[in-house]
């Protein structure tokens, strides 16, 4: 419907009519200097320490705005969200006694927004109720409680060996090209339908990249539930140091009311060079490989907000996924080695893994959960408690096999085991598993059905096996998720429809 | 900004002398003549020069500022010595600004579009006192471009009631 331009005149008339300027009762300075991104303000002595200033903007454009980050005896460091190249020095900077908040709310599901919570899809304005600020303290102790409740990944290695519990923050590491967003994506798309709401903070990657991810998540209908916060590589680095915050606030909303979220944050490396950059320019001392002195402070702070609620403050949890990209598999280098310290485990996936082929390519030996068992199905539990352990064992003896060339009964079988679980593990993109599917397939390898299967044949046993059990045994799969646990009675069945399998799989 | 810090601890330490001397209106006053002896460009010149020996340099500023108080003459004599002669500026502006806040004044300065009348002034002079407290001093400045309102800057602290700003905010709400 068009609207008539008299009633454009009436709803223009309306606004002025009501709008109302207080007399502004701020605090002033000029700026010094104004260099990449960086203001040196001199005054505002009655600033605070994140507070958002505001700089006259571009001829006939928008007032730009700065975050304060540097307070000093004489003046203020600035960090500018904006352009920058019309400031000159002697422009005068005022204080607006706000600090840097978001907009959150459930508004903001579906939406591609930027680190402030304008929005860049062109979808429409975005009106939320609410709005929260961008940096919060982690809640204490006595709010949480013990993570035990199970983030489904879709993913049969992760969900079997490094199980992810809601509210734990579990890293993903890895070099360029490992598949590292993969895993994240294909975590978002298996939360489809379970009310877990997912953010996706993009931090210094290519627009591309990022229009691309919006694309995929659309693509598997993930975008329902999903909201990306983007501040790609040509944003100011301000923008980049602030995005990962303002995405943890929009997911604290909601683990406020008491649901479930899950923060994606790819990445964390470009998110502590974006920090680099600001704290050079503001001439913060240089410490290890250039980092300032709160580089673990910056990420400590973020990664602490993910938590689990106790139920008297709603039982709502915020799991974080972060990632890191590693040069050259160093994870010893120093923001590997920080984040690796503050998260409750790591996936590492690896070069050489993801180029034989074995995909997801997470070398399952060094991953860890720390939250580990608590957090798994009992099901799960059941059909891959020895799984982590047997794997391990395999590497081993698949290290030593290679120089001896009899072996004895026991050893060859371990081998034959392993290389089975190995190929049973892999997995393709964009298709998660259900948690009972996976049950199932993980059951078949750990109970030695796979044994006599050649092994180039295990992932066609595998699919054909799932389609069998949906066609004739939909009970076995219904029981296993609804009760969590294998009991006798299923163990058997399934045991008897996995044979009678076996005896139609042309072998 | 360094200079900025170093003149506030010379402008201190000379108040604080100033004030047990009960001389402060004096020793502003003879402050303010020696930054403009050396604020001429000859001897602003002759002061950065480096073919200027010290000597001489000393001997300078001693006679021009012959018949000042005596503190007021070793404070300029200090500052060329250690090569800081530049903040004698900062060093004045400094002190004002304790001399005023040590008998209780605030200086104001007062933007508006139009000349104000006496009568105007007085009463933005009382109600500035009446909420900040103390004596106001008030300097005006015209400025068109602001449109109507007033501006009152005090220090940091701006309180802006200009149809500019108001405008700009509709402008804003509008977008």
């Amino acid at each position: 419907m068009a609207i008539r331009s008299d009633e454009i005149g009436e709803i223009l008339r309306k606004r002025i009519a009501s709008f109302e300027a207080p007399v502004v009762d701020a605090n002033e300075g000029v700026i010094t200097s104004v260099s990449d991104g960086i203001a040196r303000v001199y005054g505002l002595e009655q600033a605070m320490a994140g507070e958002l200033l505001q700089f006259p903007g571009p001829e006939g454009g928008q007032p730009v705005v700065g975050l304060a980050l540097d307070l000093r005896e004489d003046g203020v460091g600035v960090a500018i969200m904006g352009p920058y190249e019309h400031l000159q020095e002697g422009d005068t900077v005022r204080t607006t006694g706000r600090v840097a908040e978001v907009p959150v709310g459930d508004e903001l599901v579906g939406r591609i927004v930027s680190a402030v919570g304008e929005e860049l899809d062109a979808k429409g304005p975005i009106e939320t109720s609410e709005s929260l600020p961008v940096e919060r303290v982690a809640p204490g102790v006595i709010y949480r409680q013990k993570v035990d409740t199970p983030l489904q990944t879709g993913i049969k290695a992760i969900d079997a060996m490094i199980p992810i519990g809601r509210g734990q923050r579990e890293l993903i590491i890895g070099d360029r090209q490992t598949g590292k967003t993969a895993v994240a994506l294909d975590t978002i798309i298996n939360q489809k339908g379970t009310g877990v709401i997912c953010i996706y903070v993009a931090i210094g990657q290519r627009s591309s990249t990022v229009a691309q991810v919006a694309a995929t998540l659309q693509q598997y209908g993930a975008m329902e539930h999903t909201i990306i916060v983007s501040a790609t590589a040509a944003e100011p680095a301000a923008l980049q140091f602030l995005a990962p915050y303002a995405g943890c606030a929009m997911g604290e909303y909601f683990m406020q009311q008491g649901k479930h979220a899950l923060i994606v944050y790819d990445d964390l490396s470009k998110h502590a060079q974006a920090y680099r950059q600001l704290s050079l320019l503001l001439r913060r001392p240089p410490s290890r490989e250039a980092y300032p002195g709160d580089v673990f402070y910056l990420h400590s702070r973020l990664l602490e907000r993910a938590a689990r609620m106790s139920d008297a403050e709603g039982g709502g949890t915020l799991t974080a996924l972060p990632m890191i990209e590693t040069q050259a598999n160093d994870v010893s280098a120093y923001i590997p080695t920080n984040v690796i310290s503050i998260t409750d485990g790591q996936i590492y996936l690896e070069t050489d893994l993801f180029n034989a082929g074995i995909r997801p390519a997470i070398n399952v030996g060094i991953s860890v959960s720390r939250v580990g068992g608590d957090a798994q199905t009992k099901a799960m539990k059941q059909v891959a408690g020895q799984l982590r352990l047997d794997m391990a064992q395999y590497r081993e003896l698949a290290a030593f096999a290679q120089f001896a060339s009899d072996l004895d009964r026991t050893t060859r079988a371990q081998l034959e085991r392993g290389q089975r679980m190995t190929e049973l593990l892999k997995q393709p993109q964009y298709e998660p598993m259900s948690f009972a599917k996976q049950v199932i397939a993980i059951f078949a390898g750990a109970r030695g059905f796979l044994d006599d299967v050649p092994i180039d044949r295990v992932s066609e046993f595998e699919r054909s096996l799932l389609r069998f059990m949906d066609q004739n045994h939909p009970g076995i799969e219904k029981d296993i998720d609804e009760n969590g646990r294998i009991t006798d009675e299923t163990d058997t069945a399934l045991r008897a429809a996995v044979e009678d399998f076996k005896k139609g799989f042309a072998g | 900004m360094v200079s900025e810090v170093v003149a506030r601890r010379y402008a201190e330490a000379y108040f604080r002398l100033a004030r047990e001397a009960g001389k402060i209106d004096v020793w502003n006053a003879d402050l303010a003549r020696a930054v403009e002896m050396l604020e001429q460009p000859a001897v602003a010149e002759a002061m950065r020069n480096p073919r200027v020996p010290m000597k001489d340099r000393i001997a300078l500023v001693l006679s021009l500022t012959d018949g000042l108080e005596q503190e007021t003459r070793n404070l300029v004599r200090l500052l060329v010595q250690r090569g800081r002669s530049s903040i004698l500026g900062a060093v004045l502006e400094r002190y004002r600004a304790l001399a005023d806040a040590a008998s209780g004044l605030t200086r104001v300065e007062v933007t508006a579009a139009v000349p104000l009348d006496q009568a105007l002034e007085q009463d933005i002079r009382n109600t500035l006192s009446q909420r900040l407290g103390g004596s106001i001093h008030t300097t005006v400045r015209q400025d068109p471009s602001i449109i109507g309102g007033l501006i009152i800057r005090i220090g940091d602290r701006v309180i802006d009631g200009s149809l500019r700003t108001r405008l700009q905010q509709l402008r804003a709400a509008l977008a």
